[in-house]
């Protein structure tokens, strides 16, 4: 029995939508890669295009590496393999000891082209995806390949890019484009310039999350930040070490090289299947205590949806909003713990003794289920009031779950503003008033 | 130890003796021998880092030990690694066995491979630079090594009777791949780095394979918190009855076993073990009573034990990439000879999963302890299996069954049936059952308790009311009667009657009289039990509980924000469906409001229709032995509820006034369910139907094959 699923049914991932890829990115920045992509085109066609059999392998390797990209849970996409091999063409200098000649508009038509290319089958079974990862590791190479080539060249050996004299001065002297490769303060700069791309990148992507939704951008540059150190240390090490080591052992080093990264990419890409599962089978098993009958239908997936948006909006970082996506997912099913159920689910009206039993039941089943980082945590603190000074994915869960219990699935305009001034009638007693505060801009919308 | 593995122990002492022996032949630099021990001793002691439950593990020695195989000659290899095996740290599991074993292995897989490079020609000057010449021996020594490492390790299992040697050498190999080659791409880049630029450029190399390290690190550990998250919260979920905990987990172990068994790749395995650990997740949407009945069930009550598979598909219809895990959930009650439920699918039709689960399920039921009899023993329920197969079981299954057993045993992990320490209080449950609060319809004596997974309690037994499809699937078949092989213990009174089903089937307009006074006959016995409990039926039930609730908690720390919270909750219209139903053209397959009070009766009448709302969402009877029921289907799939209760016409039963409740009518048949105590009443209709199940279009697939 097979089941053809549409896209939409995954609600819960704010960035997926039956919405096209066109639709979810960002214009401004789509269209400033497409205008500097036909620009370098254009200027490579003017000078021709030099030894294409390496520009060939390179734009393979880069077209692989962006068709098997990895989009992770949260929404991140993950393509070392395609970035690292793009970075490496636009700072080698020698191959196989002979000269790299390429311009630095050559080296963006490259990276342009497999970029496209690896784009094609994603765009073509219309995945719901967007281009914005894409047009941003694109500009890292552009901004990389721009600066090397005219730093290398002019402050280095002492020539324009442009200039005829360069190329007869290699042909003359093999060593001349290389010669200061072993210098430590190049290779410095060079590591320096890779790793400064990187973290442009990263600061770009954090602006584009803040962009789209309200997101702090402190917060999303930490989440950047600490996915770049990772990922993105191991590619400025790949195009670093392709730079250096093509010098003797040729064109051959680079699918050696790409080795790690493809693992990497390949473990990478079966995290993010198993943490899709994992994910969705906690979703499901959050239906339990509905079949049960102990809550309303929805009721975890909608506070789940809640927590996200509230917790975004007020800069958690991403661990803490997987956690508070299991604890939003799982903080009724203490119900099915404890002897008396509360028949229908609703805890908003219950005594607050009542509410930390139900609480502390299900913290328990969740502590024995292990794996699920802080929820525990986050659900035996929900039902605290404001005053006892829970962590703050406690609060939010805290307001999301009375809010739902208020409203009921499809609520009127009325019902929602009802429930909402119900809420803020608790304001800085039982709820925290930043919580609050979001809360009502998100019923505002 | 048996004597072919001491044969191979000392073979392999002997073989790594002699290569150790050889050294002075390769005139290799002590100084270099020397530092390459102690380079390896220090990795090895210090760096090792284990990642994941399957044993994946990659490390820095590993690389050291890559670097040898590519500038040592043989013999030398083979002693740096006779070095290392020595100074390893050992585990808890530690024998003299194991260790002659891995000292072998690490004496001669580097060896082996620092020979093979050799003879491919990988000793020339310089040869690190010269690209792309070098890769053919490097990669031959590379793979080398890992064929070697599999096949000594593997002959060792199989020797030993740990397992087969093409499943170990498989394993090994696909296991050992990754790190393997990865460790030695990372050898020879840093080889090639020291000798063309300089030694500070060479450690760059370590950094991407770091990451890659790191990254398989996350995965791994995310597949084994996946493993253990859902185990344990299926086990937290079960923790009410002490009699079933841990039965998911069983079964999934017994399903793993087969799976094995039939050779199935790892990825159904591993599917398979997670639909036998949640195979018996709709249970939870069973009322509690139900399932530790005491007594038989009424045809409702049964109806809706017979539900639980839909049950946990609706829990687990979001799941994707879980389609025969699916399938696994709600066909593992099917027989093979179609007597089974939800759909009465037979033979062939029952997928493989649902087959495997069953048999699984129904062995760890034998071999548990239940409230109403102890565990069996495995010879028990294998006897049982045998007997069952071919009618209840696939005889392939049973027999593969069989074998997995066996090799569990001689593997040294036989299934041990679960025995609870305390025995089952007969006493104090005969009481309860004697004197429970609630009515007892028709009970069955003698069986207080029973389970529906239990093959020794016959759906017979279990049940006094006779499914309607069973006596259909019987009438055909002469001589053979509807006791299958087991003999009816009760007296006359408790006789089943094939076709006892209240009301007519459609078709047959003549009612049995005997059958419609005892089906008037359950809720007038209510009615006069209880009419306290029947009066607070008649009230909103969710203002009865919140009421109560309230009360109950009053004066305690809060400062009255539950009341004033309580005054604020919307009244609840009725079941209403989630805001994702809407675009969720994914089927939903449980109906779970089963009956439902017919609005369009006059509240005043006091008679109550139980009517079929599940129409276009039930599942669909398609068995094939069904040749006696000429009625079409009608295409909506509502026929198998609708068997004995027709939808417009009959079965019409006095009931008490005003209900309002949408709970099924069996759930507010227990007044104490309805009561404030709230304990067991759970209200099942919390998912609305929708159109088209799965299990109805699968229905209907079979019946147009």
């Amino acid at each position: 029995m097979t089941h053809a699923k549409p896209a939409g049914h995954r609600a819960f991932d704010p960035d997926a939508g039956t919405q096209s890829a066109w639709a979810q990115s960002n214009p401004v920045l789509v269209v400033l890669a497409c205008f500097i992509a036909f620009a370098a085109v254009g200027g490579g066609a003017v000078h021709g295009f030099v030894q294409p059999g390496y520009a060939l392998t390179f734009g393979g390797i880069i077209a692989a590496g962006e068709a098997f990209r990895v989009r992770l849970p949260g929404g991140r996409e993950a393509a070392p393999l395609g970035s690292a091999t793009a970075l490496a063409y636009a700072v080698v200098t020698e191959i196989g000891r002979e000269p790299a000649m390429h311009t630095a508009a050559q080296a963006i038509t490259v990276a342009a082209f497999g970029f496209l290319v690896g784009s094609v089958p994603h765009l073509a079974v219309r995945r719901p995806t967007t281009l914005d990862h894409t047009a941003r590791r694109f500009l890292m190479v552009v901004v990389t390949a721009e600066v090397f080539r005219m730093f290398y060249l002019r402050w280095v050996l002492g020539k324009a890019p442009d200039d005829p004299g360069l190329a007869e001065a290699a042909v003359k002297d093999p060593q001349f484009l290389t010669k200061h490769l072993h210098s430590v303060t190049v290779g410095l700069v060079t590591a320096g310039l890779l790793t400064l791309a990187i973290v442009a990148d990263a600061l770009l992507g954090a602006l584009l999350q803040a962009g789209h939704d309200r997101r702090p951008v402190p917060a999303a540059l930490r989440d950047e930040l600490r996915f770049t150190t990772r990922v993105g240390l191991a590619v400025v090490a790949t195009a670093l070490l392709v730079c250096l080591a093509a010098r003797t052992m040729s064109i051959w080093v680079l699918p050696i090289l790409c080795l790690p990264l493809t693992f990497t990419q390949l473990s990478l890409r079966r995290f993010a299947l198993i943490k899709e599962v994992h994910l969705e089978t906690i979703r499901a098993l959050s239906r339990i205590t509905e079949v049960a009958g102990l809550t309303q239908p929805g009721h975890a997936r909608r506070v789940a949806r809640t927590c996200q948006r509230i917790g975004r909006e007020l800069g958690l970082s991403e661990a803490q909003l997987l956690d508070l996506e299991y604890a939003s997912l799982m903080h009724d099913i203490g119900q099915l713990s404890v002897a008396e159920p509360v028949h229908g689910g609703r805890t908003a009206p219950l005594p607050l003794q009542r509410q930390r039993e139900l609480a502390r039941a299900g913290a328990e089943v969740i502590r024995r289920a292990g794996a699920l980082g802080n929820a525990a945590e986050i659900v035996e603190h929900h039902p605290d009031p404001f005053g006892a000074a829970g962590p703050l994915p406690s609060r939010i869960l805290r307001v999301a779950n009375d809010y739902d219990d208020l409203t009921g699935a499809t609520p009127e305009a009325a019902e929602r503003t009802e429930a909402l001034r119900h809420i803020r009638l608790g304001l800085a007693v039982h709820y925290d008033p930043a919580v609050v505060e979001s809360l009502s801009r998100m019923v505002g919308e | 130890m048996t004597f072919f593995v001491r044969c191979y122990l000392s073979a392999l002492v002997l073989v790594a003796a002699a290569t150790i022996a050889a050294l002075p032949l390769s005139r290799t630099e002590p100084i270099l021998l020397l530092s390459m021990c102690a380079l390896m001793v220090v990795t090895e002691r210090l760096s090792r880092v284990k990642i994941g439950v399957a044993g994946w593990s990659m490390s820095v020695s590993l690389v050291v030990t890559v670097i040898t195989v590519l500038i040592l000659a043989p013999p030398a290899a083979a002693l740096v690694g006779f070095v290392t095996s020595l100074a390893a740290p050992r585990s808890a599991e530690w024998s003299w066995t194991k260790q002659i074993v891995i000292t072998g292995m690490l004496t001669l897989v580097p060896a082996s491979g620092a020979a093979v490079c050799h003879l491919t020609g990988g000793r020339a000057d310089g040869h690190f630079l010269s690209f792309p010449e070098f890769l053919w021996p490097f990669a031959a020594a590379v793979t080398t090594c890992l064929v070697a490492n599999g096949l000594m390790f593997a002959a060792y299992m199989a020797l030993s009777d740990k397992g087969r040697f093409g499943d170990v050498l498989r394993g090994t190999l696909q296991r050992g791949a990754m790190p393997y080659y990865s460790s030695a791409v990372l050898a020879l880049i840093f080889l090639a780095l020291w000798n063309d630029i300089g030694w500070y450029t060479a450690p760059l190399v370590v950094v991407p394979m770091y990451i890659a390290h790191w990254s398989l690190a996350q995965y791994a550990g995310e597949e084994a918190a996946h493993d253990g998250t859902v185990a344990a919260l299926v086990q937290a979920v079960e923790i009410k009855d002490s009699y079933t905990r841990g039965h998911s987990e069983r079964v999934a172990r017994g399903a793993e076993m087969l799976a094995r068994q039939l050779r199935m790749p790892h990825e159904r395995v591993q599917m398979l073990r997670f639909a036998g650990l949640l195979h018996d997740i709709g249970k939870l949407g069973v009322p509690t009573r139900l399932l530790t009945s005491t007594g038989g069930l009424t045809e409702e009550e049964y109806k809706l034990l017979c539900m639980h598979p839909n049950h946990g598909v609706a829990v687990l219809r979001d799941i994707r990439f879980l389609t025969e895990v699916y399938d696994g959930v709600l066909y593992h009650h099917e027989r093979l000879d179609g007597r089974g439920y939800p759909t009465g699918k037979s033979g062939d039709q029952i997928p493989e999963f649902a087959r495997i689960i069953g048999v699984a399920d129904a062995f760890d039921a034998m071999t548990s302890t239940r409230s109403y009899r102890a565990a069996r023993s495995v010879e028990d329920a294998v006897a049982e299996l045998r007997r069952g197969a071919g009618t209840q079981f696939d005889p392939a299954l049973v027999q593969a069954f069989e074998a997995a057993l066996e090799l569990a045993e001689r593997a040294g992990r036989p299934w041990v049936p679960t025995e609870l320490p305390t025995p089952p209080q007969t006493g104090q449950a005969a009481v309860v059952a004697d004197t429970g609060p609630w009515p007892l319809p028709k009970r069955v004596p003698g069986f207080s308790f029973a389970d529906h997974d239990d093959p020794f309690v016959p759906a017979e037994w279990f049940s006094d009311w006779y499914p309607s499809w069973l006596a259909d699937a019987w009438e055909g078949q002469e001589g053979e009667g509807p006791r299958g092989p087991y003999d009816w213990p009760f007296d006359g009174a408790h006789e089943p009657r094939p076709g006892g089903i209240p009301g007519p089937r459609s078709g047959e307009a003549p009612q049995d009289a005997a059958e419609l006074e005892s089906a008037e006959r359950e809720p007038a016995e209510l009615e006069s039990v209880d009419p306290e409990s029947a009066e607070l039926e008649s009230v909103d039930l969710e203002s009865v509980d919140l009421e109560s609730a309230a009360s109950a908690y009053g004066a305690d720390l809060d400062d009255g924000w539950s009341a004033r919270m309580h005054s604020a909750v919307v009244p609840e219209p009725g079941p209403e469906p989630g805001p994702e139903a809407d675009d969720d053209v994914f089927p939903r397959p449980a109906p779970l409001d089963v009956f439902s009070l017919d609005s369009e009766e006059p509240p005043g009448a006091g008679r109550l229709r139980l009517r079929d709302v599940s129409r276009g969402a039930a599942v669909e009877w398609a068995g094939p032995e069904r040749g006696g029921d000429s009625r079409p289907s009608d295409g909506t799939g509502s026929d198998w509820f609708s068997r004995g209760v027709t939808g417009e016409t009959a079965w019409t039963v006095p009931w008490p006034e005003g209900s309002s409740s949408d709970a099924a009518a069996a759930g507010s048949a227990d007044p104490r369910g309805a009561g404030g105590q709230g304990t067991s009443g759970r209200d099942d209709a919390t998912d609305p139907a929708e159109p088209g199940s799965p299990a109805g279009s699968e229905g209907s697939e079979g019946s147009a094959a």
